[in-house]
């Protein structure tokens, strides 16, 4: 200190500053200098490339400085009075300073160097040296820096492996993670499509948490999972003595999303009297409670989502077309789990520590031929199957690896199989009975399973979902497609 | 004569930069082809302001440098010297650079030796040296006082 302030004399300035003309102004540089000779000289130096410099002459404010804002670049001479400039260059990584430290030491002192860029240093710079030097140094330490950034940036937007409860890392999900961020931002109407099991209810989740609406609530409404005589009630809400059993008044899911997001799912599986309802109620943001005839307005950001195609919906009259183009404003399309399979291991790697610490059993990792076989297997059920084969491995085994074999059939079958199997089970069959091959058609067998695993939970549908590895929305849309296929759907809309 | 700075400056604009350590008639107190770099590489008008500083800062370290070696306290002389080699050399002052590196040398090894005696030596190189800057940078000492 001394020292400053006996040159700082001569020159007239008492600041402990650099004087005037060697102070200066584009990207930063905090200078770590004790040497007031030198700091001027390389002041100067960087001055005159266009750099703005701050001098810090020795540990204490340079600390201060670093500590208070990040400089974009630090020219730092090891050898200083009280700290010592590897205490800084170690304070600034503990600290998580992330911009280039260039080092100043001499010829006799390279080994010094060597240990500050094991320190994490960029480069050094022996002295003397000459403008061009520090100069061309500073330029790459910065090159060096935007890169990092860029790479940061790159890894932040498209290398991100979870996003608001999905897992995965592929471009597929990096895709829908950007449209999600971008879509949140509105208040435009999303439609998400995707089949079962591809996360459209935590896609619906991941828009909200990422939407202005954040803080407000969040109400999903399963439009295949109610009954149809309630549906009405569940949306909009009654008023006391709307019908037998409503005692009191109850806000239905409308009023509930009020200033949040109000989520639709399996929107293609609603009444076609309520969605004319819901129109109005898209159209006005006003509805009214059953039993009452007072108007409710509400603010609520709409999303819906269906697995079904909903053109083909609107094509065969069971969803409004004017309807379809009031709420597909702004489509999201999640991959399904086979056309993002690099995100496989990953997922179950994430699904097996989850559903293992909720099971309380050790296992933590799969062992490289299990892997491969949930890779190679197609996933039809998406990632809700991926989870109930991993639920159902971790129920049965204990253990800490998972081996190739506890993985259940279909999984463990080859690959051919295994693609084979989602071909089949993905295109419906033309023929519902083909007796005269010996051969039932898939929708046969699944009807009958469905109705086995139905009876054997006493009627419990959630259940029986469970026990088949699917949704009970799907269940409940399979029943209702059976009785459509018998015309009774037919007859209840007459009526 | 002393070399006028003026001169210094218009040996760089020649661009004379190839030349090594340049010996004028300030003997090798000042190598003048260093100076010119510096001039080069900041401004005319920056020089003798730095070179003030730099005097001040070597008439502070020989203070410390005179102290230390008297009670040999040698990570002080270690220190002094070193801030010393690096600003000499910066700034052309060939000696004081040559003088300040044995002393630091000295201090840093297992036996430091006679430090004392090459304290001493890199005191008698400073005076010269700087009557020789101070000539060069026609640095006035009524401004300077």
């Amino acid at each position: 200190m001394a020292v400053r302030s006996e040159s700082m004399g001569q020159i007239g300035a008492r600041d402990g500053k650099l004087p005037p003309g060697l102070r200066t102004h584009s990207p930063s540089i905090l200078l770590i200098e004790d040497s007031l000779a030198q700091a001027a000289a390389y002041t100067a130096y960087l001055n005159n490339a266009g750099y703005t410099v701050e001098h810090a002459p020795d540990g204490e404010a340079a600390l201060t400085i670093l500590d208070g804002r990040a400089p974009d670049i630090v020219v730092l001479d090891l050898f200083l009075p009280g700290i010592q400039g590897m205490d800084i260059l170690r304070h600034m990584r503990r600290q998580g300073h992330t911009q280039p430290v260039i080092v100043i030491t001499d010829r006799a002192s390279v080994d010094l160097a060597v240990d500050a860029m094991k320190e994490g240093a960029y480069d050094f710079v022996t002295k003397p040296f000459g403008a061009d030097r520090i100069r061309i140094t500073v330029e790459n330490a910065l090159r060096h820096r935007n890169l990092a950034s860029t790479i940061k940036t790159y890894r932040e937007n498209y290398e991100r492996e979870d996003f608001h409860g999905f897992v995965g890392s592929s471009l597929a999900m990096q895709a829908v993670y950007r449209i999600v961020e971008s879509a949140a931002k509105s208040k435009a109407t999303i439609f998400i499509t995707g089949e079962s099991g591809t996360g459209k209810e935590i896609c619906a989740a991941a828009l909200h948490q990422e939407s202005p609406r954040a803080d407000g609530p969040f109400i999903p409404i399963n439009c295949a999972a109610i009954p149809i005589p309630l549906m009405e009630s569940e949306l909009f809400g009654h008023v006391k003595g709307a019908f037998t059993g409503a005692d009191r008044d109850r806000a239905g899911a409308a009023m509930l999303a009020e200033g949040g997001t109000l989520f639709f799912d399996e929107i293609c599986d609603m009444d076609l009297e309520l969605q004319a309802k819901l129109l109005r109620f898209v159209q006005t943001g006003s509805f009214c409670r059953v039993g009452s005839s007072e108007e409710c307005k509400v603010d609520v950001r709409f999303v819906c989502a269906t697995n079904r195609d909903p053109l083909e919906a609107v094509t065969s009259g069971q969803f409004r077309e004017d309807l379809y183009y009031r709420l597909h404003v702004m489509p999201i399309v999640l991959p399904a789990l086979r056309n993002h399979s690099d995100d496989i291991v990953l997922i179950a790697r994430h699904l097996l520590s989850r559903v293992a610490a909720d099971e309380g059993k050790s296992f933590s990792a799969f062992s490289p031929d299990s892997e491969a076989m949930l890779r190679n297997y197609a996933w039809p059920g998406n990632v809700r199957q991926l989870e109930n084969v991993i639920r159902s491995i971790v129920l049965l085994f204990d253990g800490g690896v998972v081996t190739a074999a506890m993985i259940p059939t279909p999984v463990n079958q080859d690959v051919e199989n295994a693609t084979m199997e989602v071909v089949t089970q993905t295109a419906p069959s033309t023929q519902e009975d083909a007796s005269d091959l010996n051969v039932r058609s898939l929708r046969v067998i699944e009807k009958e399973s469905i109705e086995k695993a139905i009876n054997a939970c006493d009627g419990n549908v959630p259940k029986a979902a469970a026990l088949l590895g699917v949704s009970p929305s799907t269940l409940y849309r399979k029943r209702r497609s059976w009785v459509d296929d018998s015309g009774q759907l037919d007859k209840r809309r007459c009526e | 004569m002393a070399l006028n700075y003026g001169e210094v400056v218009a040996e760089y604009a020649a661009d004379d930069r190839s030349n090594d350590a340049r010996v004028d008639e300030h003997g090798d107190w000042l190598d003048t082809a260093a100076l010119s770099r510096l001039a080069g590489d900041t401004s005319v008008a920056l020089v003798p302001k730095m070179a003030k500083l730099l005097i001040s800062e070597l008439r502070r370290h020989a203070s410390i440098i005179d102290a230390a070696a008297k009670t040999e306290d040698v990570p002080l002389l270690a220190r002094a010297s070193h801030v010393m080699k690096s600003s000499a050399a910066t700034f052309g002052l060939g000696r004081v650079q040559t003088a300040a590196e044995r002393l630091n040398a000295a201090c840093k090894a297992e036996d430091p030796g006679p430090v004392q005696v090459l304290a001493a030596h890199l005191l008698t190189q400073i005076d010269p040296s700087v009557r020789a800057l101070e000539q060069t940078c026609e640095i006035d000492k009524d401004v300077e006082a």
